[in-house]
C-alpha cells in the first residue's frame, strides 16, 4: 500500500508539470494585459509600456516561465501583480473558506444523500422513493445561484436567522465561523446531494437483487443489517467515486457560491485574478488546485481498498 | 462728555464694519478662478485667504461660500447639543474589488474611493463643485501667474505622528504628476518642465512654491481632489511601481487622512481606524464620529440588497440600477445619486474609416441618445446630454448641440455616401471592427444597439465582444479596431484639459488640431468667461470634426440605512467624515 501511495504521488508530479506548463501557455497566449487596465484609461501607450516594464512582462516568456518554475520549486509562488501580496499567502487566507465550505456542504451532501439513496432504493416507487427522487432532479436542474438567491431572501431577509452573506474567520469566532457557512453549504451540499443520491439508489437497486442479499435476507438478518452490511458496502465503491468527482464539483460550484454568498475563498481568488490578469495568481491558484484534484483522487483510490477489500493495489 | 458714552458704540459700528470690509474684499477659497488682476493689483502680490475653518457669516460673504450653514457647522452644533452618538463600526460595501490600494499607481475607482479616507488631498471639491482648501493653510499668487506659494496647515499629520512637511508634498507632486493627467499637465507648465526643486521649491517645512514658465490660473484642476500626499520616503517609489505593501500594517500606507488603514485582506476586507487628534479643514469643521469603517467586498448585487435590509451593510456605493427604484422608496435607506459620468463611443482617427470625417459624421447622426442611454436603467440614474463636459456643472455649453441625438438615418446615409465616394470603401466587403465588452452590462448593452444602427446605415459590421481586461489589450493596437465603447469622467474631470479622451495621445488619437490648441489656451484663460468661452469652442469642434461620440451622461448612486447620517452632506467623496450612526 505504502508503495502504491508513493508511486501515485510521484505520478502527480509530471501531471502538476503539465498542469503548470499549459496553465503558464494559456495565460501567456490568451489576450489581456494587466498593464493596460491598471494604466487606466487615459494613460497613453508610452505610460502602458512604463507599467509593462515595471511589472516585468516585457520580459522574454522563456525567463517568465523560468521564474515561475524557479519559484514553485522554491515554494515561492511570487507576488500578486496588483495588490503585491504574497500569492501565498493569498492563497492560504483564501483556503479556509473554500475547504471549510467544500468540506461542509460535502458533509451535508453524504450525510442527506446516502440515507436518501439506501431508503429510496429500498422503498422503490413509494413516495418516499418518488419524493427523493424529484428532489435529487431539483438539486441537480436548480443552479447554485438561484437557490442561494431564495434561501438569502427566506432565511437571511424574511426570518434573520442567518446571515445574507459574508465571512468569519474560524479563528476570529467559531460559532460565527458556522453560522455564515451553513447557507452556502446548504446550497451547494444541496446541489451536490442530486447526483450521489442517484447514484446511491441505482447502485443499492442493483445489489438489493443479488443472491447473496437475497440468501443474507433468508438467513433472517434484519433489514438493517441487510442494507448496510451486505448491501450498501458492495454498493459503496461507485458512490465512492461519484462523491470523488463531487468534490471536483464543488471546487468550481464554490466561485458562484463565493460570489453569491460574498464568501472569499479561492474561486473568488481566480475569477478575481482572471478577469484582471493578475497572471501569478492564476497561475499559482490553478496549481494548487490541481494538486488538490490529484489528492482528492488519491485519497478516493485509498478508501476503495478499506471499502472492498478485493481491491489489492500492491498485488 | 455726555458724547463720551457713546464712544463704545462707535467702537462697536466701527469693529462691525471692519469685519464686512475685510469680508468682502477676501478672495475666493481656493485658488481654482481667480479674476484677472486689476491694473492696481500689479504691484502687490494677489493675498488670497485660505476657506476659514470658523466664522460663518464671513464665508457667507465670499463669492464661492455656501449662504446656509455648512454641514460642517451643522455637525458641530449638532454635536455639542449632544445629537450625534458617536461610536459604532460603519460597514460599507464597494462595488468593486480592490487590487491595489495605491492611489497614485491605479486610476481605479474603487481605490480612489478608499483612499480618500486614508490619504490626505490639498483641496477638495464641494457639493457645490467649488474648490476648497484642504490641506492649505493658505496660497498666493504673483500677478504674473508665474510663482505660487503654498502654506501647509500647521496641524497636519502623518498616521505615524510626524508632520507633513512641504518636502512630502514635494515629492508627492512628483510622483502624482508621473502618472496622472491633472498632474501631468501642471508640470509640463512648470519652469523646467519637470520634477526639479527648481519647478517646485521647498522654502520652509511649511511652504513650497511651484514656479511657472507659463500662467496656469486652472491649477485646482491639479492640485484638487487627488488624494496623494505621502511621507517623501514613499512618495520615491517610481509612479509605474506599486508602493510596496509591507508596511500596510505600519509605515507605508499612511498619509494624514481622517481615517488609519489598520488591515487589508484582498478580496475580504479593510479595516479602518480614526486618526487620532485628526481635524478636517472643511468650512465649519469636520471629524470622525465613528470607532471605525470597514469596507467589505460584496460581489453580488442581491446578497448587497439582502445586507442592506437586514443591517449588516450600513452603507454603499455599489446598488444596482435594477435595484434603485425599490431602495429610492424604501423609507429605511438613504440616497444619494453620484455626480455623472459620461460613455463614450471612441471612434480610431488613425485609419480608414476612421480617418474620414464624413464617416464619423454619418455615425453620429445615427445616433438616438435616448436609446443608447436608457441602458443606464432607471431615468433617475441618467440623461441625454448634448454637454461633453456634462450638463449641470460649470462646464455645460450649448454649441453644437443641433448635432447631438439627431437619430437620423438619412442624413446618416447620405454622409455615408459621401465617405464611400471619397475613400472607396466597400460597402459589401469592408468591414467596420468594434469592440465591446461583457465585464460593463451598459458598455455591452450600449454596443447591440449601436452595431444594430450602424447595419442599418449599410455598414458591415464585425463585433468584438470579449471581457474587458482583453478588449483594452486590443484598444492599444491601432490597426485591430474602429469603434470602441468605454465611458469617461466625472466631475473632476469636466474640462477640457483632463478629459482624457480629448488627448490627441490616448486611443482613437483623434487629430483635431482646433481642440489641441484650445485646450493649450483653455489653461492660460484667467476668467470663468474665459474658459466658458473656449468650453464652447472646444464642444463645436468636437461635434464639427466628431472626435468622438458621447451619447449623453450617467450616474450611480449611494446608498446607507437611515441609521447612518452625514456620509454626502459636504462632498460627493467617500471621505466618511462627520458621518454618525444612531444604531
Amino acid at each position: 500500500m505504502q508503495r502504491y501511495i508513493i508511486k501515485r504521488l510521484l505520478a502527480a508530479l509530471p501531471t502538476m508539470a503539465i498542469v503548470g506548463v499549459v496553465v503558464f501557455s494559456i495565460i501567456h497566449l490568451a489576450p489581456g494585459d494587466p498593464a493596460a487596465i491598471m494604466a487606466g484609461e487615459d494613460a497613453d501607450y508610452e505610460q502602458v509600456e512604463a507599467m509593462r516594464e515595471a511589472m516585468g512582462l516585457l520580459d522574454p516568456i522563456p525567463l517568465q516561465f523560468w521564474r515561475f518554475v524557479k519559484g514553485v520549486a522554491t515554494g515561492d509562488l511570487g507576488e500578486s501583480i496588483f495588490s503585491g501580496h504574497s500569492v501565498s499567502g493569498l492563497i492560504m487566507d483564501r483556503a479556509e473558506p473554500t475547504l471549510s465550505l467544500a468540506v461542509l456542504s460535502l458533509s451535508i451532501s453524504i450525510l442527506v444523500s446516502i440515507p436518501a439513496g439506501v431508503l429510496a432504493a429500498w422503498k422503490m416507487n413509494s413516495i418516499f422513493d418518488r419524493i427523493v427522487m424529484i428532489l435529487a432532479l431539483t438539486g441537480y436542474a436548480v443552479p447554485y445561484f438561484a437557490l442561494g438567491y431564495v434561501v438569502i431572501f427566506l432565511f437571511a431577509v424574511k426570518v434573520e436567522w442567518f446571515p445574507a452573506g459574508g465571512y468569519v474567520y474560524m479563528s476570529d469566532n467559531f460559532w460565527q465561523y458556522l453560522h455564515h457557512l451553513l447557507l452556502p453549504s446548504f446550497v451547494l451540499g444541496f446541489a451536490g446531494s442530486a447526483l450521489i443520491t442517484r447514484m446511491t439508489r441505482a447502485t443499492m437497486l442493483e445489489v438489493l437483487k443479488e443472491d447473496y442479499v437475497r440468501t443474507a435476507r433468508s438467513k433472517g438478518l434484519g433489514e438493517t443489517i441487510v442494507l448496510l452490511r451486505h448491501a450498501f458496502r458492495n454498493a459503496a465503491n461507485p458512490v465512492l467515486t461519484v462523491i470523488g468527482f463531487s468534490v471536483a464539483g464543488f471546487i468550481s460550484g464554490v466561485v458562484i457560491t463565493e460570489t453569491v454568498f460574498a464568501i472569499p475563498g479561492m474561486g473568488r481568488l481566480i475569477t478575481e485574478a482572471i478577469s484582471q490578469r493578475d497572471f501569478q495568481i492564476i497561475q499559482s491558484t490553478i496549481l494548487v488546485v490541481a494538486l488538490i484534484y490529484v489528492m482528492v483522487n488519491l485519497i478516493i483510490d485509498i478508501l476503495y481498498v478499506f471499502v472492498d477489500p478485493r481491491i489489492r493495489y500492491d498485488s | 462728555m455726555k458724547y463720551f458714552r457713546l464712544l463704545p458704540f462707535v467702537l462697536v459700528f466701527a469693529f462691525v464694519l471692519g469685519c464686512s470690509s475685510d469680508s468682502a474684499s477676501s478672495s475666493p477659497a481656493a485658488p481654482s478662478a481667480p479674476q484677472a488682476p486689476k491694473a492696481s493689483d500689479a504691484s502687490t502680490k494677489a493675498q488670497v485667504q485660505p476657506a476659514k475653518p470658523s466664522g460663518v457669516a464671513s464665508l457667507a460673504q465670499t463669492p464661492t461660500a455656501p449662504t446656509a450653514p455648512t454641514a460642517g457647522a451643522v455637525v458641530k452644533a449638532k454635536a455639542a447639543a449632544g445629537g450625534i452618538k458617536k461610536g459604532g463600526i460603519l460597514v460599507w460595501a464597494l462595488e468593486a474589488p480592490v487590487k491595489a490600494i495605491d492611489p497614485v499607481w491605479t486610476t481605479a475607482t474603487v481605490t480612489w474611493r478608499s483612499s480618500q479616507m486614508v490619504y490626505d488631498s490639498l483641496q477638495r471639491l464641494d457639493v457645490d463643485f467649488q474648490y476648497q482648501n484642504n490641506g492649505f493653510e493658505k496660497w498666493e499668487m504673483q500677478p504674473d501667474g508665474l510663482k505660487w506659494t503654498f502654506t501647509l496647515r500647521d496641524n497636519m499629520k502623518f498616521h505615524d505622528g510626524s508632520k507633513v512637511t512641504a518636502t512630502d508634498i514635494q515629492k508627492s507632486a512628483f510622483r502624482w504628476a508621473d502618472r496622472i493627467t491633472a498632474g501631468i499637465q501642471m508640470m509640463k507648465r512648470t519652469t523646467e518642465g519637470n520634477f526639479s526643486d527648481k519647478s517646485i521649491s521647498v522654502v520652509d517645512a511649511s511652504t513650497f512654491t511651484l514656479n511657472m514658465k507659463e500662467p496656469y490660473p486652472v491649477l485646482s484642476m491639479g492640485f484638487s481632489e487627488a488624494p496623494f500626499i505621502m511621507k517623501a520616503s514613499v512618495a520615491a517609489t517610481d509612479a509605474n511601481s506599486r508602493v510596496a505593501t509591507d508596511g500596510y500594517e505600519g509605515s507605508t500606507y499612511i498619509s494624514s487622512g481622517p481615517y488609519v488603514l489598520k488591515k487589508w485582506v484582498p478580496g475580504y476586507r479593510f479595516e479602518y481606524e480614526p486618526h487620532q487628534g485628526w481635524t478636517g479643514m472643511v468650512p465649519e469643521g469636520e471629524s470622525v464620529w465613528v470607532d471605525g469603517v470597514n469596507i467589505v467586498e460584496v460581489p453580488d448585487k442581491t446578497t448587497l440588497l439582502a445586507g442592506l435590509k437586514t443591517g449588516k451593510i450600513d452603507y454603499a456605493t455599489s446598488g444596482s440600477a435594477e435595484q434603485y427604484l425599490a431602495l429610492k422608496d424604501d423609507p429605511n435607506m438613504g440616497m444619494k445619486v453620484s455626480s455623472p459620468g459620461t460613455p463614450i463611443l471612441l471612434l480610431n482617427h488613425t485609419k480608414s474609416p476612421g480617418k474620414y470625417l464624413n464617416w464619423r459624421k454619418s455615425l453620429q447622426a445615427a445616433q438616438d441618445a435616448e436609446k443608447l442611454m436608457s441602458v443606464h436603467g432607471p431615468a433617475q440614474l441618467w440623461q441625454t446630454c448634448h454637454a461633453i463636459f456634462l450638463c449641470g456643472t460649470p462646464g455645460e455649453s450649448a454649441a453644437g448641440k443641433d448635432m447631438y441625438n439627431q437619430a437620423d438615418l438619412t442624413k446618416a446615409k447620405e454622409y455615408r455616401d459621401a465617405f464611400v465616394a471619397e475613400s472607396g470603401w466597400d460597402l459589401d466587403n469592408d468591414v467596420v471592427e468594434m469592440v465591446s465588452n461583457t465585464s460593463y452590462q451598459t458598455h455591452r448593452d450600449r454596443s447591440l444597439i449601436n452595431i444594430a444602427r450602424f447595419k442599418e446605415i449599410g455598414y458591415k459590421m464585425n463585433m468584438t465582444m470579449t471581457d474587458w481586461a482583453t478588449a483594452v489589450t486590443i484598444r492599444q493596437n491601432k490597426d485591430a479596431w474602429d469603434i470602441f465603447h468605454t465611458g469617461c469622467c466625472g466631475i473632476p474631470s469636466n474640462n477640457p484639459v483632463m478629459n482624457w479622451y480629448l488627448s490627441p495621445k490616448t486611443y482613437g488619437w483623434h487629430t483635431n488640431q482646433t481642440i489641441i490648441d484650445l485646450q493649450a489656451q483653455y489653461t492660460r484663460e484667467l476668467t470663468d468667461a474665459g474658459r466658458a468661452k473656449v468650453i464652447d469652442q472646444v464642444q463645436q469642434s468636437y461635434y464639427d470634426q466628431v472626435s468622438h461620440i458621447s451619447p449623453g451622461q450617467n450616474s450611480g448612486y449611494h446608498v446607507w440605512r437611515s441609521s447612518t447620517h452625514g456620509a454626502h452632506d459636504y462632498s460627493d467623496s467617500t471621505r466618511l467624515t462627520n458621518t454618525w450612526m444612531d444604531k
